[in-house]
């Protein structure tokens, strides 16, 4: 009847939570039936985990499929914790109706609340929020702003130091027996809802109706309580419904009652990186007791099984992989063939290694096996150990690397270990960063891959710093992130962030009990909370996004709270990671905060306040570019874009680091920007195109400014190259050779022309070779290429790939001339190719003159003609040098 | 009588001068100098802070004083190269005695390991995986056929110095049929990286052919690079469908030159995918 009620007034989505809870009130109602008693277990808890009768209480193996294929496919998204009225018994429902009531938001203004009663905020997981964006963000009918005024910075001040206190008092802690307490047996967890219940009530009744920040700080001070707020983290992290098909497993439930009964055990398990998928986690950690064993009461045995489970749950990785990696890392480990590193690492940084991608089977247990026992070294010589790969694209036998042919005849006899088969035959940059990588992880040393533009390099973590191995550019896209970001920067950040362990758990504990406040509707309270996590913590990348998700929630038009937030993240986390702190205000602010700022200086103002804090690259080079999108984003016409450029590059081209990528990336927008007038985009682009040229031309061209100026140049220049502008390719090269004229070489070649004039100076060069960071600073060579003293363009020759140059107008051809650095091999074929669409391509059939350096190709009688001329060779062979001259004669068509 | 006398005292001296020379050598620079052109030098570098496996190697080797391979030890000269993870100072300065200005040789890929250098700090050996580490007693074999080739290498390359012409090519092709030791001025041969597997790519199978037995006939290679040569020849025959016949009988040869180099195994897996599943398919 209640039910019939209930789904007469609700959606069909809000019918299908409310029968899940309907269900779980059964189940509460039954356990309390049944006699639910809470009463100490703790050492039953652990000789049951020890003494586990696997055979009694393993799941059958259908469960296990039904287990292994919730994970696999990704575990649902965490629900909300959401309760009706009619969830609990008589006896309880006055707990729950208190936390989820309006009457309950005790301390916000209760006249400006209009929420309903079945509204629950959901956590504003940092996981979430970060993975998903703000999209995932829930929406709440009827919003309204009842976030209190913000701290002042006295305050904020007076935070951070009573944060601090709670950050050395948990390091105090640590030295004394950690606090245990039996309270929640295996049997309590068969019904998670009722354990959250009496938790989450005397966490209340305990802060009282309502609580300051300093009572808060005083509530976390005890363990007692500490423990309490981890538990609340747990429910609401894995979701109640989820936990409770956890602890429907007898092993689930003695895991998880072990796990709530020792807070270091919690605070392991919840503070040392994201908790996406915790649920699968458990399940996880349960299947490693039950089929492997494992002794939890051993603190690495524990380590390894709780950071395996965790992370594979969270990449959503089979349960046979996540078993046979628990076993490779812990019996590595009693075998003593682990690096002395392992034993110390902490839980986060265990998750870097035991969380390791299983990648070509470069993860399976015999390939990191056969590198422990085969590549052991000192940490920092695993930077050096991909060179103990021959690196070979087609391997002797002819077969490229990317084809199973590859290794096909050697898998049997290196038993199909990948470390091996790659160390006998050789591989590309993929395999020897990977043998790298993975050597260093096979030993328990944290490294990983990362994938850099048309190449793979890789990191090792030597002491506590990171270093690269391998690396040929800026872009590096870390293999394994925390947060789904993959910037350098953002490893960089969790490094520091959890180096400093005691201020980050203390962060994470004010932030965790400010989302159960904020669930409680204590808003202000709540408010203060995630304040002082992030004023006391602002590495905390997932605090910041917990309050920028509560703020969206509870103040999504406050402009103030808004501004607050940049300028706070600006000046805290945004004066040592400008890419961090870029990346949260583009990704994750000017959505919300740009709309409310309708007025272009006002908002330039507070770009400027960015751009002011970043004179260089700070930790490492990073790419602007998608903040300066996320700000052009806010421009709606041609006249506010015009000015937001003039804005943002009258800024930027003064600062060395930032001005090349920022030219570049202006020239792009510009190219891409489209009104759908077409006369109104030409204007914007001839507009666009005077700015930049009045920009660049202010550039230095002093002594001290000349490196800056031709390495800015380049990075625009390269960038004009790559959108086929010409016009801009070739204004560039000429303030170039303006401003650096030492820069270009002054060659007198000596050849022998063709009639015509050279159709090709006014023209655009390109090469097929990925250029790398030092290879695009000089890039305004390439344009000296086409003139007639010369410059210098990388060649690669590879099937259709080779030297392409676009000229200003369709021509009629009569020859090329090319002058190269070293003297023409010829034992490749070359042929010239011409094309009015740069799609279609013609071969003129002319076969060159070569002599020594010089290669001529003589047009005469051949009708060449178009726009677009390449220069290819058949075969692929890796050549190695340099374009000095290329001219292309003829008469431009009318 | 007195002159007898004094050459046998000579001799004596002899013997006993060169013993003092062999055994524990405290640094590098000193085992290089008392090496001189012929004698190896073994470098038994441990993992001494960082791994228990290089800890109890050591152990294993050095203080249990197992007798056999410390007879072999004792023979030769050799230094033992503590390898330290973030040295203290102290540590610092006892690598830097043993080492002076010297790098460890190229080729040393896991530690522990035995590593034979000659005179002149070449890299010629090793004894460095898993399975050749195994105990002390593996360790000592594997240790004392790697010293027997060093030195058969060695004779048969100073031969090949002082022959010429034919007998000279077929020395050297004798030496460097020693597989288990680099040879120290043999600049290694790489189809893949030096243009063999591009320039085959354009010719006919008969073309190739001749290229291929030509290159083997002039140049002077190792069996596993005769193997990779001839690995390039067979791939050709495979991407242009050359007779199973064929493919078979140049398998089966690549693997015949030695069948327990990775090359042999590669032929004989090569001979198994895509010989004589043909017919199966």
């Amino acid at each position: 009847m209640v039910l019939f009620i209930i789904r007469r007034n609700l959606s069909n989505e809000e019918i299908g939570m409310t029968s899940n809870l309907f269900k779980m009130m059964l189940a509460v109602v039954a356990a309390v039936a049944l006699g639910f008693v809470s009463y100490p277990l703790g050492e039953v808890i652990t000789n049951l985990l020890r003494k586990h009768d696997a055979a009694a209480i393993a799941r059958s193996k259908a469960d296990k499929e039904r287990d292994h294929r919730l994970v696999s496919d990704h575990t649902p998204p965490q629900e909300t914790i959401t309760i009706s009225d009619n969830s609990v018994d008589d006896s309880s429902a006055d707990d729950w109706q208190q936390g989820f009531d309006d009457s309950d938001a005790a301390d916000t203004d209760s006249s400006s609340e209009s929420e309903s009663s079945s509204f629950a905020f959901e956590d504003g997981d940092p996981d979430l929020v970060g993975i998903t964006e703000e999209k995932d963000a829930p929406e709440v009918t009827g919003q309204t702003n009842v976030v209190p005024e913000a701290p002042s910075t006295v305050q904020r001040s007076s935070m951070a130091t009573s944060g601090s206190k709670l950050a050395a008092l948990l390091e105090k802690d640590k030295e004394t027996e950690p606090y245990t307490n039996n309270e929640f047996s295996a049997q309590a967890w068969s019904s998670p809802t009722q354990v959250y219940s009496v938790v989450s009530q005397r966490v209340l009744n305990k802060l009282g109706e309502k609580p300051t920040l300093e009572d808060v700080l005083a509530f976390l001070s005890t363990p007692e309580n500490r423990r309490d707020i981890a538990i609340i983290s747990l429910c609401r992290k894995a979701g109640l419904s989820e936990l409770a098909e956890v602890t429907a497993d007898p092993m689930g439930a003695n895991v998880v009652a072990a796990l709530s009964s020792n807070l270091q055990w919690l605070t392991d398990t919840l503070y040392s990186g994201p908790t996406n998928s915790l649920a699968g986690g458990l399940k996880y950690l349960s299947s490693i007791c039950a089929n492997r064993g494992a002794d939890l009461n051993d603190p690495v045995t524990r380590r390894i099984a709780i950071t395996t489970a965790t992370e594979f749950a969270r990449e959503g990785w089979s349960e046979q992989d996540m078993l046979e990696r628990f076993s490779y890392y812990d019996s590595s480990y009693r075998e003593g063939k682990l690096n002395k590193i392992f034993d110390t690492l902490d839980y986060w940084e265990t998750r870097i290694v035991t969380g390791n991608r299983e990648c070509e089977s470069w993860g399976s247990p015999r390939s990191l096996a056969w590198q422990r026992d085969n590549v052991r070294l000192p940490a920092d010589g695993y930077l050096n150990a991909c060179t103990q790969l021959v690196y070979r694209l087609r391997n002797v036998a002819g077969d490229s690397v990317f084809t199973s042919d590859y290794l096909a005849p050697i898998r049997a006899a290196t038993n199909n270990i990948t470390a091996l088969a790659y160390r006998e035959i050789g591989g590309v940059c993929g395999a020897c960063s990977h043998y790298g990588a993975y050597g260093a992880l096979a030993a328990g040393i944290p490294a990983m891959t990362m994938g850099e533009p048309g190449h793979c390099a890789y990191a090792v973590r030597v002491g506590n710093e990171w270093k690269m191995s391998y690396s040929i550019y800026w872009q590096h896209n870390m293999h394994k992130t925390f947060w789904g970001l993959h910037d350098w920067e953002f490893l960089i950040l969790t490094q520091d962030l959890y180096s400093d362990k005691y201020t980050t758990q203390a962060s994470d504990l004010l932030s965790d009990v400010a989302s159960f406040l904020a669930a409680r509707r204590l808003t202000r309270t709540a408010f203060n909370c995630f304040d002082a996590a992030v004023q006391l913590q602002p590495r905390n990348w997932p605090a910041w996004l917990a309050f920028a998700g509560f703020l969206k929630q509870k103040a999504p038009t406050d402009k103030k709270r808004w501004v607050d937030l940049i300028n706070r993240i600006t000046d805290t986390i945004g004066d040592k990671y400008h890419n961090v702190a870029a990346t949260f205000e583009a990704r994750y602010i000017y959505p919300q905060v740009l709309p409310l700022i309708p007025n272009l200086s006002e908002r330039n103002k507070l770009f400027s306040a960015f751009f002011r804090k970043c004179e260089n690259f700070g930790i490492v080079h990073w790419d602007i570019t998608p903040l300066l999108d996320a700000q052009f984003e806010g421009c709606k016409t041609n006249e506010d874009r015009l000015k937001f450029m003039k804005s943002v590059l009258s800024t930027l081209i003064s600062k060395k680091d930032y001005c090349g990528t920022a030219l570049a990336w202006g020239m792009k927008a510009v190219g891409n920007a489209d009104s759908g007038d077409q006369a109104a985009t030409e204007k914007f682009q001839q507009d666009f195109s005077r700015l930049i040229t009045s920009l660049m031309g202010r550039m230095g061209s002093g002594k001290k400014d000349k490196e800056a100026t031709w390495s800015g140049l380049g990075e625009a220049i390269f960038a004009a190259g790559q959108n086929g502008d010409t016009s801009t390719f070739q204004a560039i090269g000429k303030i170039a050779l303006n401003k650096c004229k030492d820069k270009f070489p002054k060659y007198r070649f000596k050849f022998r022309g063709f009639p015509g004039k050279v159709v090709s100076a006014t023209g655009l060069i390109t090469t097929a070779v990925t250029l790398d960071e030092g290879g695009i600073k000089k890039c305004c060579l390439h344009w000296g290429v086409l003139q007639k003293n010369g410059g210098s363009i990388p060649f690669k020759f590879e099937g259709k790939n080779g030297i392409n140059v676009k000229l200003d107008k369709n021509s009629d051809l009569t020859g090329l001339v090319a002058l190269f650095e070293c003297p023409v091999v010829k034992d490749r074929p070359f042929h010239l190719e011409v094309s009015d669409d740069g799609q279609n391509w013609t071969d003129t059939q002319v076969d060159p003159e070569i002599a020594d350096k010089i290669m001529r190709f003589d047009l005469k009688g051949s009708d060449a003609s178009g726009r677009f001329v390449r220069l290819t060779r058949e075969g692929d062979k890796w050549e190695n040098s340099n374009i000095l001259g290329f001219y292309v004669y003829g008469k431009p068509k009318k | 009588m007195i002159r007898h006398l004094f050459l046998l005292s000579l001799s004596l001296l002899l013997v006993i001068g060169t013993h003092a020379q062999a055994g524990l050598t405290r640094s590098y620079s000193e085992a290089l100098k008392k090496a001189g052109n012929d004698k190896p030098i073994i470098l038994f570098c441990y993992g001494a802070n960082f791994d228990q496996v290089g800890k109890a190697a050591y152990d294993a080797i050095m203080r249990d004083s197992d007798k056999e391979l410390k007879r072999v030890l004792n023979k030769e000269i050799y230094v033992v190269i503590p390898i330290y993870q973030f040295p203290n100072e102290k540590e610092q300065a006892e690598f830097k005695r043993i080492m002076g200005k010297h790098k460890l040789p190229g080729g040393i890929w896991s530690y522990p390991c035995f590593a034979i250098v000659d005179g002149k700090g070449n890299f010629r050996g090793a004894v460095q995986s898993a399975a050749q580490m195994e105990n002390p007693k593996i360790v000592q074999e594997a240790l004392t056929k790697l010293l027997g080739d060093f030195d058969k290498q060695q004779k048969l390359l100073a031969q090949a110095s002082r022959a010429s012409g034919a007998n000279k090519r077929r020395l050297m092709r004798e030496a460097l049929s020693i597989t288990s030791i680099k040879p120290p001025d043999h600049e290694p041969f790489d189809p893949a990286n030096n243009g063999m597997v591009q320039k085959i790519q354009l010719m006919s199978i008969a073309e190739a052919n001749r290229y291929i037995r030509g290159t083997l006939a002039e140049g002077i290679f190792t069996p596993v690079e005769r193997q990779m040569i001839m690995a390039t020849y067979a791939g050709h025959l495979r991407r242009n469908n050359a007779p199973v016949d064929l493919l078979r009988a140049v398998y089966t040869e690549m693997r015949n030159i030695d069948p327990t180099s990775i090359y042999g195994a590669y032929a004989e897996g090569a001979l198994e995918i895509w010989v004589d599943s043909v017919g199966k398919k």
